[in-house]
């Protein structure tokens, strides 16, 4: 909670301001968009996701303020305590010399691709294949293997949001509809969650660390995030 | 005369005064600090508000003397409910059933004396106003102008259909 006490904190004097100006004018507040972003933002933290998605398409103020991590903080921490509660397993692989694109990883991209309606064609060349899901979803396809033979997922997670939307919400998607037929189903978070300050800073969760690179040697490597088998 | 039991008067921004008990106006932390600030001072009888309507005040005045006999309960995210008495207590869900400009005037209010309750309490209760609209309902409910052309608006529901299905 401290992050969003110490925003409201901070930008006290712009509300402040903000109000004072509207009074000398003996101005009312007739919309809620007349409420400081930060305000707007702290009410945007009880909505739920598709709440969020309606606010987004209402307007363009409203669509940037629904992108902050902020707002998104509380779903996020939601969806990784259901992930590690529920005990989700990641059965696949890694090791310094292997990249891990096991029929496991294949799998979980075909339900990627499932979900967003698209259609790649099938190739028995594993590395062939490979490329197709990737191209289906729109990856570029070096950025993606370097990242993976370091450990690292798809995605260059920008925010919150996009990190949602992107792993975690597939991933729970993958493990609801075909836990008993896929072997990867859970994206590949840091165990270390469990050691995250809520009243810390977004960045210091760990599986933001996961996927930002720069960041990862604060959470004490891939091999301290990942277990090897 | 116990301290608890003495009184100090918050000044609204027309200028009226409303005395309540000092365990009660310290639920504000603006008001505790400035008291605070004043220590040394013991005729501190009078805390300025200048952003603060007296209509508001008043409203402000009654969910702290409230609060001190029944502490809210802590308001769950995301909302489970579009209805605020599924959320808080009765009193809390009838404290907010006002209209729209005087609910505003109290998250400012809350936010300027910082009354974290009180503040959470207007914010969540905006935020069940959305729940489970679609964009048009969001922007009827507030008065939000559409400013996406035609191309925009299919762009971002293309980009927030997912969020349907979340």
């Amino acid at each position: 909670m401290a992050f969003i006490n110490n925003n409201i904190m901070t930008n006290k004097l712009t509300t402040a301001s903000k109000t004072t100006t509207k009074n000398n004018n003996d101005e009312k507040l007739a919309s809620f968009g007349d409420l400081p972003e930060e305000l707007m933002q702290h009410v945007l933290s009880y909505a739920d996701v598709p709440t969020l998605g309606a606010c987004a398409m209402a307007s363009k103020g409203l669509s940037q303020l629904t992108k902050r991590d902020a707002v998104w903080a509380v779903h996020l921490k939601a969806l990784l305590k259901k992930l590690y509660d529920e005990n989700m397993d990641v059965p696949y692989m890694l090791s310094e010399t292997e990249s891990p694109k096991s029929t496991q990883f294949l799998d979980f991209l075909k339900v990627l691709c499932s979900e967003m309606g698209k259609s790649p064609s099938w190739d028995t060349n594993v590395d062939r294949h490979f490329c197709s899901w990737l191209a289906a979803l729109d990856l570029d396809r070096s950025e993606v293997l370097s990242n993976l033979f370091h450990g690292l997922f798809v995605a260059d997670v920008s925010s919150s949001r996009e990190y949602y939307k992107l792993v975690g919400s597939w991933a729970v998607v993958g493990y609801e509809n075909s836990r008993n037929q896929l072997g990867f189903c859970r994206c590949p978070m840091c165990p270390c969650y469990y050691n995250w300050d809520e009243d810390g800073a977004l960045d210091d969760l760990p599986a933001i660390r996961l996927f930002r690179p720069e960041l990862l040697a604060r959470c004490g490597g891939v091999e301290k995030c990942f277990r090897t088998s | 005369m116990d301290v608890e039991e003495s009184t100090i008067n918050l000044v609204s921004a027309e200028g009226d005064s409303s005395p309540v008990p000092l365990s009660v106006a310290k639920m504000s932390e603006l008001v505790r600090s400035m008291m605070d600030e004043e220590a040394e001072d013991d005729d501190v009888k009078e805390i300025p508000l200048p952003n603060v309507k007296s209509q508001v005040l008043h409203k402000v005045i009654e969910f702290c003397e409230h609060h001190l006999k029944e502490p809210m309960t802590e308001i769950e995210k995301p909302l489970k409910s579009n209805s605020m008495s599924d959320v808080v207590q009765k009193f809390y869900a009838d404290f907010v059933d006002i209209e729209q400009v005087l609910l505003f005037e109290l998250i400012l209010a809350a936010n300027y004396m910082d009354i974290k309750p009180l503040l959470d309490l207007t914010c969540a209760t905006v935020a069940s106003m959305i729940k489970g609209k679609t964009p048009e309902d969001i922007r009827t409910t507030f008065n939000i102008t559409n400013d996406f052309s035609p191309e925009e608006e299919a762009q971002v529901r293309e980009e927030n259909k997912w969020c349907e299905e979340a």
